[in-house]
């Protein structure tokens, strides 16, 4: 096995090993995990059979094998920082709805002012 | 007994009213200390006006949460107000309030924690798709598998719990194809769970939430769900 296959092996196992720490801690949840894992098992394939990479790069007509590596982590990235600007915007909206019905819930009028109905 | 019916409903403007006053009619009929609680998942049709003229109470959700987080807050309610017992049943009505009794009996001896009306254990009445089936059959072996419980309806939502469980779900319950970790989760916090047989309806009004395509990525979802949820030691 090649020393990079053994540095990405072991990586993987460490990052699948974090990721799933921060599951089982409730600090994460299991539906952004779940990218994060998929990406570990890819990667941990392309680590123990380095064949497949050099085997894919090909069909996709990618010269350097670890190019698609590149390409693939990428892509998968980007798509994940969509998939939390979405989730962001929308925590966002509910929070300011959240806010703004307390508000509306705890109206105090002052002097000669009129009075809110319930 | 004090028993509390928790009805989460997304727009289901055309089965509420039936399914609160049918609840009334079972009620009176068996003398049963029954309070409906509908919980309104910020539907976008006329579901919270509606609840508003039924003889129920109302939890009015002003954000959409899911099923997850509006079968929750129901439990959340239930638990502070002291019920006994706090019932799931479906806003569509798929979960006829006849069968309720079946629900109740092995609560009233302290016989589990958790009583789940199962589909298939009469096979009789509505039994659901194929494809459907096939999840609940997978589900079935997986916790079967990991905790020794044969359970055949996993993904069932009429079903009651006692006070202990009711505690065990306002402090966890999955947000998003709740009711097969449900399970897992409860098994390991040490509930008893048993099924009875129950007939269910096909939905009687509104559209599923669940469709076939999803299917395979809610399965994947879920298992990975599991197998955290049994390995969590919190």
């Amino acid at each position: 096995m090649a020393r990079i296959q053994l540095i990405s092996l072991l990586f993987s196992l460490f990052f699948l090993g974090f990721i799933a720490r921060l599951v089982l801690r409730r600090r994460l949840r299991e539906e952004y995990a779940f990218v994060w894992i998929a990406f570990s098992m890819a990667m941990l394939f392309f680590a123990v059979w380095r064949d497949s990479l050099e085997y894919l790069a090909r069909l996709a007509g990618i010269f350097y094998a670890p190019s698609l590596l590149f390409l693939v982590l990428i892509v998968a990235i980007l798509a994940l920082c969509v998939h939390l600007s979405v989730a962001a915007s929308r925590s966002r909206d509910q929070v300011k709805h959240l806010v703004q019905r307390m508000a509306l819930m705890q109206v105090s009028s002052g002097p000669d002012m009129p009075q809110n109905k319930g | 007994m004090k028993i509390a019916i928790v009805i989460p409903a997304y727009n289901e403007e055309a089965a509420i009213g039936a399914v609160v006053q049918h609840l009334q009619q079972v009620a009176a009929q068996l003398s049963l200390d029954l309070t409906p609680v509908v919980v309104n998942d910020c539907s976008q049709d006329r579901t919270a006006e509606i609840a508003r003229t039924l003889p129920c109470v109302l939890l009015d959700l002003p954000v959409n949460l899911g099923i997850g987080g509006a079968v929750q807050t129901g439990m959340m309610y239930a638990y502070q107000q002291g019920y006994d017992v706090a019932i799931q049943m479906d806003g569509d009505g798929q979960h006829p309030a006849s069968e309720l009794p079946q629900l109740l009996a092995p609560l009233r001896t302290d016989a589990a924690d958790v009583i789940i009306g199962s589909r298939f254990i009469a096979g009789e009445g509505f039994q659901s798709s194929m494809l459907r089936r096939t999840g609940i059959s997978w589900f079935r072996h997986l916790i079967r598998a990991l905790t020794g419980t044969d359970i055949k309806d996993t993904t069932s939502g009429f079903r009651a719990y006692n006070r202990q469980a009711q505690r065990l779900l306002c402090a966890y319950y999955p947000d998003e194809y709740p009711e097969p970790e449900a399970l897992v989760y409860l098994l390991r916090k040490g509930c008893r769970i048993a099924e009875v047989p129950v007939q269910m309806r096909e939905r009687q009004g509104g559209v599923s939430s669940i469709r076939s395509l999803k299917t395979v990525y809610y399965m994947g979802k879920v298992t990975l769900a599991i197998l955290f949820t049994y390995l969590r030691k919190d």
